[in-house]
């Protein structure tokens, strides 16, 4: 679901659940003496229930997602290690050859210049120390999204919570999230985020080559 | 001071190709390699070693615990110890200080600065 099409019908419902506040309100209407408490209640729950509906809304799309960066951390992080083994392998390979024909008699300009390509092979090989550096810091961003996710799941528990010890509140949770949380329409558009991502064949396939 | 055989602590694979070929650059060939410091503490049992250079951060046993456990044996009460890691605020530093470590080299490194720190611990 787009950003607009959602802000829509996260607008529509709240108008819903206002709606039927009043309606609720209304009911009340028969105790006069305590009516002003009622409507100010009415006021504070009009207020707060599109609040908490709606974070409850964005807090189980957003934790949805987190799961998914942390694996593309770890993913990220496989990669350039792999990288990083085959550069080292080639460099090794290399600094055994030139040593193999370090033991060879050599005029002064070639030795000049394999050790030259000596030094070079060294600045290479310490220039790939960014790999485990990159790789902790990429763990250090994974554990801050694991921490996030635990922590948005229990204040999304939270919220729920309030809904199940209120009757009144379920009531315009319940018909709130009716509204806006379409399980179908969410799982469809979870669904079109995770197939984003394609083969080599299918891009193969787009181009035609 | 003559060394003989370094043990080497690093659980990053790529970080432990490099550092073990700069020591051999230096002249360094009897390098016993461990993963972690519980890896080390097997792999250094019923024999000696001269020179310990570990990792900080690492799974199971991080470098800081595998330093107290070392500096616990009395055979290693003075052994040279050499930390190379990414931890570069001054508590780390202080912290490993105070564990007995006696250089502490920041990732990245050249193989200058680990030369040098080498060469001033084993006076």
């Amino acid at each position: 679901m787009s950003e607009t099409k959602k802000d829509k019908t996260v607008d529509k419902g709240t108008g819903t659940v206002l709606k039927s506040l009043m309606n609720m309100e209304s009911l009340f209407e028969f105790g006069g003496e305590i009516s002003p408490f009622l409507e100010e209640l009415f006021n504070f729950l009009s207020d707060l229930m599109p609040i908490l509906a709606k974070a409850q809304f964005a807090l189980r799309d957003s934790t949805k997602h987190m799961p998914d960066a942390s694996d593309n951390i770890a993913s990220a992080e496989t990669l350039s290690e792999d990288a990083t083994n085959t550069i080292m392998d080639n460099l090794e390979g290399i600094t055994a050859d030139l040593e193999a024909l370090n033991s060879s008699n050599l005029d002064a300009a070639t030795q000049a210049k394999l050790d030259t390509l000596g030094d070079k092979i060294t600045e290479i090989q310490m220039a790939l120390q960014f790999q485990d550096i990159t790789a902790q810091h990429l763990r250090q961003a994974s554990q801050i999204v694991e921490a996030i996710q635990l922590r948005m799941s229990k204040l999304f528990e939270a919220l729920q919570s309030i809904g199940e010890k209120n009757e009144l509140v379920k009531a315009i949770v319940d018909n709130y999230a009716q509204e806006v949380g379409d399980e179908d329409a969410l799982d469809q558009a979870d669904k079109i985020r995770r197939d984003d991502s394609v083969s080599q064949a299918d891009i193969d396939a787009l181009f035609g080559n | 001071m003559e060394v003989k055989t370094i043990l080497f602590v690093e659980d990053s694979p790529t970080m432990r190709r490099i550092i073990a070929n700069s020591l051999k650059r230096l002249g360094y060939t009897d390098i016993i390699e461990a993963e972690n410091g519980v890896d080390a503490l097997d792999k250094i049992e019923g024999k000696t070693i001269d020179l310990l250079v570990t990792d900080w951060n690492m799974p199971e046993m991080n470098g800081a615990d595998l330093v107290k456990n070392i500096r616990a044996m009395p055979e290693y009460e003075t052994l040279p110890i050499v930390m190379i890691t990414t931890r570069g605020m001054k508590d780390d530093v202080m912290k490993a200080m105070k564990l007995g470590v006696n250089g502490y080299v920041i990732k990245p490194f050249t193989p200058e600065v680990l030369r040098t720190k080498l060469e001033a611990i084993l006076k």
